[in-house]
């Protein structure tokens, strides 16, 4: 059950990071239309 | 739009850690092996929207000329190869764990291996048309053949030879073969997987956008 | 209408035969690989459980690397000899398509036609089903002639079209030449072939639906 728990995290965070970058590059790529 | 992205982040967050925390492994696979079902399925299902969304935006262009559509069908294509490439990894690590070997070419396996090479050569004839104002409709018919003889890639040359690969979502018995909280965490990774994807889109195609229009600016 | 199509086949025809090189290292390329196959394996190496098996596929091998080097021709040798304009303008695009995918199936069948013999002696190949070992050639001939010919015209314009024919072809095809495969093992064992059959022509139909869908989109300008 542990070692599950421990994947579980692991992929969450994974998925953590990979929403944050989407997003940095979301309000980037706005920034750079509005600023055409 | 923003809350639905904003919305993504904890509800793919539970739909992962549900995935490995929530439905008790199935019946005959090793271990916990079956809860790649949850990442891997999905995966293939994007990539196979992925390529049926460049198809439709393929014909939008070819209809409307209008470059928009390109960049959205060109985007579809590298995310669905993302998306594709994803798959053959989920399905290889499964592979390993049940069959004992990381790649048996299988004929599920090698067809799909084949759909991303389908896709990655559309790719390269992208790069390899020099001229803009071409490009996109070369790409476009390509992309639309393709999508014409794709289901004899992915249906019908995997059922010529037997396939060690488990019962299809979509099998000849027609039904779901899945208890309860497999089948919701299931569709709640799929309806997931399917969200990131048209944001992951967007992005892409927006960028493609900026780059052109870019260039265009800069030869103006 | 006909006769158009006819015409494009006819030019493409004695174009090929009047520059000869193209046409010749085709069946070069054919008698190479059957003398290679039938000198690495030879008659009595296969198993005779196998034997069907590995002489459809080995065929089938011969019959699509000798093609490949011809077919993608149909646009690219138009491009290189600078006549696609003049053709543009005279003939539309669905015609032109036509003849040359005419032309690619004749060549196809002139390929099978000379490797069947020397691999009917060279590798001791016994046809149960004649009949329908020539409807698999037919069909499976016709469909790449259809693909090929139209593939050709997207690489002709681009850089590098020789091994970006062969990287967009191959995906295309495989499904074509497994139940081309198919086919032949169960029509060399004396039966008929109908599901591999009826999968061929299914994917002739198709492809011929979509070449003539776009084969505007894909040669004129």
């Amino acid at each position: 059950m542990t070692s599950l728990g421990y994947l579980a995290a692991v992929n969450v965070v994974i998925w953590v990071g990979l929403f944050a970058y989407l997003w940095r590059l979301d309000r980037r790529l706005t920034q750079k239309e509005s600023g055409r | 739009m923003k809350i639905l992205k904003l919305l993504l982040l904890p509800y793919m967050a539970a739909v992962v850690g549900a995935a490995f925390l929530w439905p008790e492994p199935a019946k005959g696979f090793l271990g916990e092996s079956s809860r790649i079902v949850f990442f891997h399925v999905p995966c293939a299902w994007t990539s196979t929207l992925a390529f049926l969304v460049a198809a439709g935006y393929s014909l939008a262009y070819l209809l409307r000329g209008n470059p928009w559509h390109d960049d959205v069908a060109a985007a579809a294509v590298r995310i669905g190869l993302l998306f594709g490439v994803l798959t053959l990894i989920t399905g290889s690590l499964f592979a390993n764990i049940m069959w004992g070997s990381w790649w048996n070419w299988d004929p599920r396996e090698s067809s799909y291996l084949l759909l991303v090479f389908l896709y990655a050569a559309y790719l390269f004839l992208r790069s390899a048309v020099e001229d803009p104002e071409r490009r996109p409709r070369i790409a476009a018919a390509y992309a639309l053949f393709a999508a014409v003889l794709m289901p004899f890639l992915v249906f019908v040359a995997p059922r010529v030879t037997a396939s060690l690969h488990p019962q299809t979502v979509i099998n000849p018995q027609g039904k779901i073969l899945m208890d309860t909280p497999t089948r919701a965490v299931f569709f709640g990774a799929l309806a997931g997987f399917s969200g990131l994807f048209l944001w992951m889109l967007s992005l892409d195609a927006r960028a493609s956008r900026l780059a052109r229009t870019g260039r265009n600016a800069a030869r103006a | 209408m006909l006769a158009r199509v006819w015409a494009v086949c006819a030019k493409d025809a004695t174009q090929e035969l009047r520059r000869r090189v193209a046409i010749v290292a085709v069946f070069f390329f054919a008698a190479t690989a059957l003398t290679l196959v039938s000198f690495a394996i030879g008659p009595f190496r296969l198993p005779a459980d196998d034997r069907p098996a590995l002489q459809a596929a080995l065929l089938w091998i011969i019959l699509f690397f000798a093609a490949a080097t011809g077919l993608p021709r149909a646009f690219v040798a138009e491009e290189e000899a600078g006549t696609g304009l003049a053709l543009r303008k005279t003939v539309p695009a669905t015609l032109v398509l036509a003849g040359k995918s005419l032309f690619n199936l004749v060549l196809f069948l002139a390929i099978a036609a000379v490797t069947i013999p020397g691999f009917l002696v060279l590798l001791d190949w016994k046809i149960g089903n004649a009949a329908a070992i020539a409807a698999t050639m037919l069909a499976g001939g016709y469909g790449l002639a259809v693909v090929s010919t139209f593939l050709s015209a997207l690489v002709a314009r681009a850089g590098q079209h020789n091994v970006l024919f062969v990287l967009i072809a191959f995906p295309l095809v495989l499904p074509l030449l497994l139940t081309a495969i198919a086919a032949t093992i169960e029509a060399t064992a004396g039966g008929f072939p109908a599901t591999p059959l009826r999968v061929l022509v299914a994917y002739d139909g198709a492809a011929t639906c979509a070449a003539y869908m776009l084969a505007g989109v894909a040669w004129e300008d």
